[in-house]
């Protein structure tokens, strides 16, 4: 059990040394890429979006057709 | 006398380039026979059986396609010597990090079920139980990246590489007409006109030319084999082998199902190879083979680039070039994905048409990212320097990223909404 | 025989750990807890067992003095103790070392084979009364006994007696944190850091390699220069990129600057682009250009792997002039082991070895002892042309002539065999 949590608490930690590793972007943020990085969040956001509406509408039964 | 000199020079200079390249060449063509994996040969088969010859010419489009984007991760690999994982977390942060590597992660995880799918489909031709082909698999691939050397796995992979290249023999063999075989390079529309089945055709093979494990394994490799920026050409030629190469497979194996397998309903590339025995057994078992061997090369390319991009994010020795006990997590990493895909493929059944799919829109979510991602890199001067990307460079590559983004979305999306065309 | 009776436990009895941890903890034939772990303290030579570490029932635990021990048995897998030790109920304190916890399984450098292991059990053995930890066993034998596969582990070690030698003593032990400050027994890395001056660069590399990066650094920090360069060099490339990406540009520019052309070109071509550029920029320009050549193109022309930092005299000294002179002409070269011997136009007359040197007449001339018929590379030779001059002739540097059998520089040993190259000519 004790094992188990070691491991665990080994792994946040690894996550967190990581994340402060990367805590900033180092490539400079131009217009050009903060606009990119915009636009492939809508997109993200469209994708999530779209397979939520597609698993509420299995889930509920009324499918857009279902899964083939 | 003069002229015998010069002749002389040529050609040590002929020998110098070409022991340089091989000694650099490796990634780009593993990575793109890789690329045609088990999923990639059922596409074709679908392809050739749906279709003829009649898009033989589309898939020599995939050629350049595949090349531009690889080449890409080339000169990114060999000038920062640093994986594509790594430098999506250095670059960007880590919540663009996080983004791509879980998605990588779980991506590369159902891809390896597909994978195992395929071998064991394969192997049940010749009457193999599944349990013992995931075994042998197991075996073939533990093998293949325990013996500590870099070189030793790349030599063992091109072998497996070569035998991809069995479809060639196979398509000799059941005689194409040549002058049709010809005819279906002109680029033309099949029988029938453009309709919604052709179109979702169209944009599988789009599909399976560029997977998101592609980018990080190709960049990983670059940096394992430890590439300079010297070798940055011989890279690229490297890259251009391997897409002719990866070009040359799925025509011939559209030809294979073209001429033998038209009109019939062909789901997957097994039921190709089983349709293939009794017209010509030889054929039907190298077809077998073939998809066999692709899902083992697709395993092994697809597990190695999760282990690569865990080992540089975690800062783990991630190293093909080390022993087993110098990169535990590494082989751990690569150990685990295999028996985890192998036993799930064992499972009675288990939902796997689901995560055919699911496969697609995962990479669908992931794609665009590292294709952006990969041209603001191979933009930025500080980065690059003199191997930035050019002028000519960035048309080609910002409009087949934009054409792979667009329609790499519609496809899953057609999958997810089977209703939005036909 | 009734051992309660001895008042302390016999002398010269050794076990190890794993062999009590959890050891039945009895008093009056009774048994009142588990041993959870020893406590121990360092007092110059081998560590000492200050406390016994016990769980009571009901998940309470007590700190017991070693003295109140009176007998340890192994085979019955129990402790004797002669008071009542419910007194000492309670916690280790804080900076206390625990045998079990602190030691085991830890990483650990030992120092005389210079190589990290990792403990898989430790050696106790009473003497006087007291209980010292005396080996540290870095072989499989001691996992297996930790498992307690016993059998099998004596099975293996009738099979194969030299695992035996993997029991290091504690001596040559050094604990490594696994993080700096948070481990209690800081005073282990300072003993680390001080032999840190003896070691070989190639196993200092090996070490370092086996640390995170922030110890990385802080080590790397109190090398002198030139151990630092040779480390640097000999190091895996992920670690140099680790140690590029946090030392001063400056600092590592300098580092650069101390190693031969080939070494740096070694050393760079891990690096990226980037990084490899800011580095070159900071060099003498002349060293600079033969690096390039060497990252940027395939060629692999000898001259570019060749350093002028080699000794030369004229063949009219005297040997002991020479003597006299070497500690200075040898101070900063690449090559000292080889004495050229050159005319006022650079042409080679001769070589002599250091060992030659010292055994020579001292009132002879160079020009009477140096060997004539000296073995040279030619000046258009390719890597693999001197990898093939090194294996036969087993010299450890060669010197570059032109057709006039001028010097044009030495390439060394190590530069040729001892780097990644890839000999394409």
């Amino acid at each position: 059990m004790k094992k188990i949590f070691n491991i665990f608490r080994g792994f946040f930690t690894a996550v967190r040394d990581v994340n402060r590793k990367y805590k900033q972007p180092h490539i400079r943020m131009t217009r050009t890429i903060s606009f990119a990085l915009f636009m492939l969040r809508l997109y993200l956001f469209f994708i999530v979006a779209i397979l939520l509406y597609k698993f509420i509408s299995i889930a509920t039964g009324r499918g857009l057709g279902g899964v083939p | 006398m003069d002229f015998m000199s010069t002749a002389y020079y040529d050609v040590r200079k002929i020998i110098k380039f070409l022991k340089i390249f091989a000694l650099v060449a490796g990634p780009g063509i593993i990575v793109m026979v890789a690329d045609n994996d088990a999923g990639g040969i059922t596409t074709y088969a679908v392809t050739g059986a749906q279709t003829g010859y009649s898009l033989l010419w589309f898939m020599v489009l995939m050629g350049p396609v595949a090349y531009y984007v690889q080449e890409m991760t080339v000169r990114l690999g060999a000038v920062t010597k640093r994986g594509h994982a790594e430098a999506i977390f250095y670059s960007f942060g880590s919540f663009w990090g996080w983004f791509s590597l879980l998605d990588l992660i779980l991506t590369d995880w159902m891809t390896m079920i597909t994978e195992f799918i395929g071998m064991t489909a394969a192997l049940s031709i010749f009457g193999v139980s599944p349990v013992v082909t995931v075994l042998i698999c197991w075996g073939i691939m533990g093998f293949m990246v325990m013996q500590g050397h870099y070189w030793t796995w790349e030599k063992l992979t091109l072998l497996f590489c070569a035998v991809n290249m069995i479809y060639i023999p196979a398509a000799f063999m059941i005689h194409p007409s040549l002058n049709e075989v010809f005819h279906g390079f002109i680029p033309h529309l099949p029988a029938g006109g453009f309709t919604g089945s052709l179109f979702f055709l169209l944009m599988a093979n789009i599909g399976t030319t560029i997977a998101p494990w592609m980018l990080f394994f190709q960049q990983s490799t670059v940096v394992d084999k430890g590439m300079q920026e010297k070798d940055i050409l011989w890279g690229k030629l490297d890259t251009l082998a391997g897409s002719l190469l990866t070009v040359v497979a799925a025509v011939v194996v559209i030809i294979v199902a073209g001429k033998v397998l038209f009109g019939q309903n062909i789901q997957s590339a097994a039921q190709a190879a089983i349709a293939l025995m009794p017209v010509n057994k030889y054929v039907g078992t190298f077809v077998a083979i073939g998809l066999f061997d692709a899902g083992l090369l697709g395993a092994v390319c697809i597990s190695l680039a999760s282990s690569w991009a865990f080992g540089e994010v975690f800062g783990w020795a991630h190293s093909l070039n080390h022993k087993v006990r110098e990169a535990k997590w590494f082989y751990a990493y690569y150990f685990f994905d295999l028996l985890l895909a192998g036993t799930v493929t064992l499972i009675p059944h288990a939902p796997l048409v689901l995560i055919t799919l699911f496969v697609q829109v995962a990479a669908t979510v992931l794609l665009p990212a590292a294709l952006v991602f990969l041209i603001i890199l191979l933009n930025n001067e500080e980065i690059m320097g003199k191997y930035k990307n050019n002028r000519l460079e960035n048309i080609i590559n910002i409009s087949i990223v934009i054409g792979l983004i667009v329609i790499s979305t519609g496809y899953s999306l057609t999958i997810v909404f089977p209703t939005l065309i036909k | 025989m009734n051992q309660a009776m001895h008042p302390v436990p016999e002398s010269g009895q050794s076990f190890f750990l794993s062999e009590l941890v959890g050891a039945k903890i009895l008093r009056n034939e009774k048994k009142i807890g588990r041993l959870k772990d020893f406590i121990i303290k360092e007092m110059g030579g081998l560590p000492q067992v200050t406390h016994l570490y016990i769980a009571l029932p009901f998940g309470i635990n007590a700190v017991v003095p070693w003295d109140t021990v009176v007998a340890v048995r192994t085979r019955e897998k129990h402790i004797m103790v002669r008071e009542d030790i419910s007194a000492y109920k309670g916690e280790p304190w804080s900076n206390a070392v625990m045998l079990k916890d602190h030691i085991l399984d830890k990483k650990a450098i030992d120092l005389k084979g210079r190589d990290l292991e990792i403990v898989y059990d430790v050696r106790l053995a009473v003497r006087d009364g007291m209980l010292y930890v005396t080996d540290v066993d870095l072989s499989r034998y001691g996992l297996l006994r930790r498992i307690h596969l016993t059998k099998l582990a004596d099975f293996i070690y009738n099979l194969a007696k030299n695992i035996q030698d993997q029991t290091v003593s504690w001596k040559y032990i050094q604990p490594l944190p696994e993080r700096i400050g948070r481990f209690q027994g800081d005073i282990k890395l300072n003993i680390l850091k001080e032999k840190l001056k003896d070691m070989h660069p190639a196993d200092l590399a090996d070490i370092l390699e086996e640390m995170d990066p922030t110890q990385r650094v802080q080590i790397f920090e109190k090398l002198d220069p030139e151990q630092a360069s040779d480390t640097l060099e000999e190091i895996d490339p992920e670690a140099q990129r680790d140690l590029v990406e946090s030392l001063k540009i400056e600092k590592i520019a300098q580092l650069v600057d101390e190693m031969t052309t080939g070494q740096a070109a070694d050393f760079l071509s891990v690096l990226s682009v980037a990084e490899a550029d800011s580095i070159l920029k900071r060099l003498n320009p002349d060293n600079a250009r033969k690096i390039r050549t060497i990252v940027e193109h395939h060629e692999e022309n000898i001259l570019d792997f060749a350093t002028q930092d080699f000794i030369a005299f004229s063949p009219d000294v005297t040997v002991e002039q020479v003597q006299e002179q070497y500690r200075y002409a040898a101070r900063g070269k690449d090559v000292v082991m080889y004495l050229y011997i050159i005319d006022q136009d650079r042409h080679l007359l001769g070589v002599l070895d250091i060992k030659e040197l010292l055994i020579a007449q001292e009132r002879a001339y160079l020009k009477d002892v140096m060997v004539r018929s000296v073995i040279a590379l030619p000046h258009n030779s390719t890597l693999r042309k001197a990898s093939e001059f090194f294996t036969r002739y087993n010299f450890r540097a060669l010197p570059v002539t032109d057709p006039d059998n001028k010097i044009l520089g030495v390439v060394t040993y190590r530069d040729i065999m001892g780097l990644r190259h890839r000999y394409i000519e």
